[in-house]
């Protein structure tokens, strides 16, 4: 009996440690194709011109710009969004790419669904299980370079993103070349970004105008709860509100102007909130403000993803949201359907503005997606990477992409060649929510019509939804007017190493200190705030500062 | 089973006398093995099981020891040592997890683990057997509903600005109350929820305990003038107790540990004080944070606290005179 349980514990820890020896085994090749992809690229990465990129030898041996002799997997990610009845790894472009890039080039085009809200954690546990895909993105710089500091990208050769991919070469290479460089190694890859914006808060109009006032006349912070003031008395609702986490850009209405170049380096991030300034502060005054007087939502703390936010504001209990608006989006109508009086307009940029402000805002980088590639993927996988963005790069191909087909999607091309959208088509080739952005993100953030005004043209009827036109048009012409006062965030060239440590305990925490304080009577505010700043800077704020602060004197910082 | 021949020697030379025991011994396993291997082949796909998704996985906790880099891998990432039990030891959130857990689930073991059994117990003296079955079978529904769904559920219905259940008591003149939404509400919603989801299906173990009752237990304390109350005090509980015992046992390794999801689906950001427990530091430390390591300890950590709790209530048990576990 006490012997068979002695072989059993023996054979049970020997297959334990053969599974993780065996999990590391599989890794060992790749991995090895990694570095000594990366050793030739390095000496590319430091001077690029170096070479004259003899056409063969860019990519190796072998040449693969017609296809590659054996079947190569390609695994792409791609966020979902949780759109309701579209299924991002299979539907009807899925299969069309494979159809047109994955059979010419004999290339296996996965998808691997990665969940908008929980992306960092889906590419981590992906990445732990070397289940991830080839190309390893976000939005937001020091994610993307936390990812670089944990190793799992690999150093490229800009030639032979040349040699592969011409077209996407020359529409981004100064931008690669530019901000993709880090500790002197080319790391990153880039999406084109148009300096356009589709972010929109809407506001309803005919609440507005049933106490009494025009949407003209919010021109401040002070305007706007005076308003919310008369809505909660005439009964009609609050302002909408959410809980702020994961992203905190909310301070930059409360700042000072002209901003300091020294605090927007060390305070501005959009993973970790700037909970000590001054902004904040005044941030978190008017946030409990609004909640004691009930101006705004009083379950806003429960309003945790856009679809709450949206529900609220749907089922007419809020009064304004704000979400991308795309030519497709079913908001208006969804409101009508329990408000057939609802009227809507855009919230001006100054009704969040404190008496006195200018409505300052977060300017997007000139790049849209920014990319790397995974450490375990191979040459082929690697090259199969370029041959998918200089397809999508092709301008039929990403118009498709980005407009469906025509007889389906849109009944034809106007004089400017901008398609003319069948509004009701509802068939097998219907694009998603936001017109497939998810899958063409990779090379280009907004679609790209000419010039720029060509561009601002084309996209209104792209953003706008029918009979909403003046929404979008009000948009352009608020950004116009905020255009001044937009900067981008400031952008180290060195990971910030204590950000990815502390990001997760300082949201948590984050989230706890500012709900009770903004939820907590006026008269405790100060003691409350002065405590919280304390905690916030003990649990590793403060060593966020200082490391920043070194950084930026440092000189690793691009203006 | 009969395991005993596993003790014979493997390098045994084979001998000619018949009445050598330990060749005797080999034949009579040679000769069960063949009359019942069906059941040991049987036997290896719960074996493979076990092996594969409960051993196996455990080769992970070496991570506890290591700086674990994604990049690097199980092997070529860094031996700490004891450093990240340190680290964690002086978390400041640390704690407070530690007590909430250890408050949650006492409380869930003193309502939870009690209901049941109450329950088990009214279910059996009812007597009209369709109407019991009616009740039985809506007593367990809750169970397959899973946690978030019933956390959307308590939301709809409790939820202070629109709750359902607060609508009515308003209309019915009283004051909304926040069941989810101030800090000992939501204890007590907890523990409530818990119940109602984990009621029914509890009942079934005490249920197959009870009907295997002698009923001329019940006969002899009838003709004794014992009442409904006494033949469930004196008899049907008695006889259940090795039950309650072992289940008692298996529930106090969990004190620990806990259900993960039964918090995160209760949670919600304002009403931090009691929701922070260790399962859901595994959870925010591991796959919010990326900290395989420190999650890893922190699991490791409860499973050991666990573990000890297991044997010192078994040790109890024992003591008390019960079978236990071990």
């Amino acid at each position: 009996m006490r012997k068979i349980a002695v072989v059993l514990a023996v054979i049970v820890l020997v297959l334990g440690v053969l599974a993780a020896c065996s999990g590391n085994k599989n890794n060992q090749p790749a991995n090895n194709t990694s570095t000594t992809g990366g050793t030739t690229t390095t000496t590319g990465g430091g001077s690029q011109s170096s070479s004259g990129g003899g056409d063969g030898n860019a990519g190796g041996e072998v040449d693969y710009r017609n296809g590659f002799p054996e079947r190569v997997t390609l695994e792409i990610p791609v966020y979902d969004r949780a759109f309701e009845g579209w299924n991002v790894a299979d539907n009807y472009y899925t299969r069309w790419i494979q159809q047109e890039f994955g059979e010419k080039y004999n290339v296996e085009v996965k998808f691997t669904p990665i969940g908008r809200s929980t992306e960092v954690q889906d590419f981590q546990q992906l990445l732990a299980s070397h289940r991830a895909p080839d190309i390893i993105f976000h939005y937001d710089m020091p994610q993307a370079l936390n990812y670089y500091a944990s190793e799992v990208m690999q150093p490229l050769d800009v030639e032979e993103i040349a040699h592969y991919a011409p077209t996407y070469w020359n529409n981004m290479k100064d931008t690669i070349l530019r901000y993709g460089i880090i500790e002197g190694k080319q790391m990153f890859f880039f999406a084109k970004r148009p300096n356009v914006s589709n972010w929109v808060t809407i506001i309803r109009k005919d609440w507005v105008e049933a106490v009494g006032m025009k949407v003209e006349d919010l021109t401040s912070l002070e305007k706007f709860n005076e308003m919310l003031v008369k809505w909660r008395d005439a009964g009609l609702g609050t302002a909408g509100g959410s809980l702020q986490r994961n992203v905190f850009n909310y301070s930059y209405a409360f700042r000072d102007w002209p901003v300091d170049p020294e605090t927007h380096a060390i305070y501005t991030d959009l993973s970790v909130a700037d909970f000590t300034t001054e902004a904040t502060e005044k941030w978190l005054r008017n946030l409990n403000y609004q909640y004691n007087n009930k101006l705004i939502d009083q379950e806003f703390y429960l309003r945790d993803d856009a679809n709450k936010v949206k529900a609220e504001f749907v089922a007419g209990r809020t009064g304004t949201y704000g979400e991308y608006i795309a030519s497709n989006t079913d908001l208006f109508e969804a409101v009508l359907k329990n408000n057939p009086e609802a009227e809507f307009a855009v919230l001006p940029p100054g009704a969040s503005v404190p008496e006195g402000g200018v409505p300052q805002g977060r300017l997007d980088w000139p790049f849209g997606m920014i990319m790397g590639i995974n450490h375990e993927s191979t040459a082929e996988e690697r090259i199969a990477v370029w041959l998918y963005l200089e397809w999508m790069s092709q301008p039929e191909n990403l118009f498709t992409l980005q407009n469906g087909f025509e007889g389906m999607n849109y009944s034809g091309v106007d004089e400017s060649g901008l398609p003319i959208k069948n509004a009701d088509y509802d068939g097998e080739a219907k694009l998603s929510p936001n017109n497939n952005k998810d899958y063409w993100c990779l090379v280009v953030e907004s679609p790209v019509y000419g010039s720029e005004e060509e561009t601002i043209e084309a996209l209104k009827s792209f953003w706008s939804p029918p009979g909403y036109e003046y929404i979008v048009e009000d948009m352009l012409k608020y950004r116009e007017q905020q255009m001044p006062y937009l900067y981008p965030d400031p952008l180290f060239t060195v990971p910030i190493e204590s950000v990815a440590k502390y990001k997760a305990d300082l949201n948590n925490l984050f989230q706890e200190l500012y709900l009770d304080i903004v939820m907590s009577p006026p008269d405790q505010f100060d003691a409350k705030y002065e405590a919280a700043k304390k905690r916030f800077l003990e649990a590793g704020y403060q060593e966020i500062i200082d490391e920043k602060r070194a950084a930026y004197e440092a000189g690793y910082i691009l203006e | 089973m009969n395991m005993e021949g596993a003790s014979v020697e493997p390098g045994n030379k084979k001998s000619a006398f018949a009445v050598n025991p330990k060749a005797l011994r080999r034949k009579q396993i040679r000769s069960y093995m063949a009359q019942n291997w069906q059941l040991y082949v049987l036997l290896i796909v719960p074996l493979a099981f076990a092996i594969t998704f409960k051993y196996m996985p455990l080769s992970g906790l070496i991570l506890a020891f290591k700086d674990y880099k994604i990049a690097r891998g199980f092997w070529g990432s860094e031996w700490v040592g004891f450093q990240i039990f340190e680290e964690i030891f002086r978390h400041r959130e640390f704690l407070r997890a530690l007590r909430n857990t250890l408050l949650l689930n006492t409380l869930d073991l003193m309502f939870s683990f009690t209901a049941p059994i109450l329950l088990a117990l009214l279910l059996n003296e009812i007597r009209h057997s369709a109407y019991k079955r009616v009740n039985q079978s809506l007593l367990y529904l809750p169970h397959f509903l899973s946690w978030p769904i019933i956390g959307a559920l308590a939301y709809q219905l409790l939820g202070l600005g629109n709750g359902l259940v607060n609508n009515l008591i308003e209309m019915l003149g009283g004051e909304r109350i926040p069941f989810l939404q101030s800090d000992y509400h939501w204890l007590a919603s907890y523990v409530g929820i818990g119940v109602w989801a984990s009621m029914g299906w509890g009942t079934i173990i005490y249920l197959a305990a009870i009907s295997g009752v002698n009923p001329e237990l019940y006969e002899a304390a009838t003709v004794d003038g014992a009442g409904r109350w006494r033949r469930m005090w004196h008899v049907t509980l008695p006889c259940i107790r090795a039950t309650i015992v072992t289940l008692l046992i298996l529930n106090l390794g969990r004190i620990m540990g806990g259900s993960f999801e039964q918090i995160y689906a209760l949670q919600n950001k304002a009403t931090t004080e009691f929701t922070t427990t260790i399962p859901v530091l595994v959870y925010r430390w591991g796959i919010e944070g990326g900290n395989f390591s420190r999650a890893t300890a922190v699991g490791l950590f409860q499973s050991v606290v666990g573990l000890l709790l297991i044997l010192i209530a078994d040790r109890i048990a024992k003591k008390l005179g019960e079978d236990g576990l071990l």
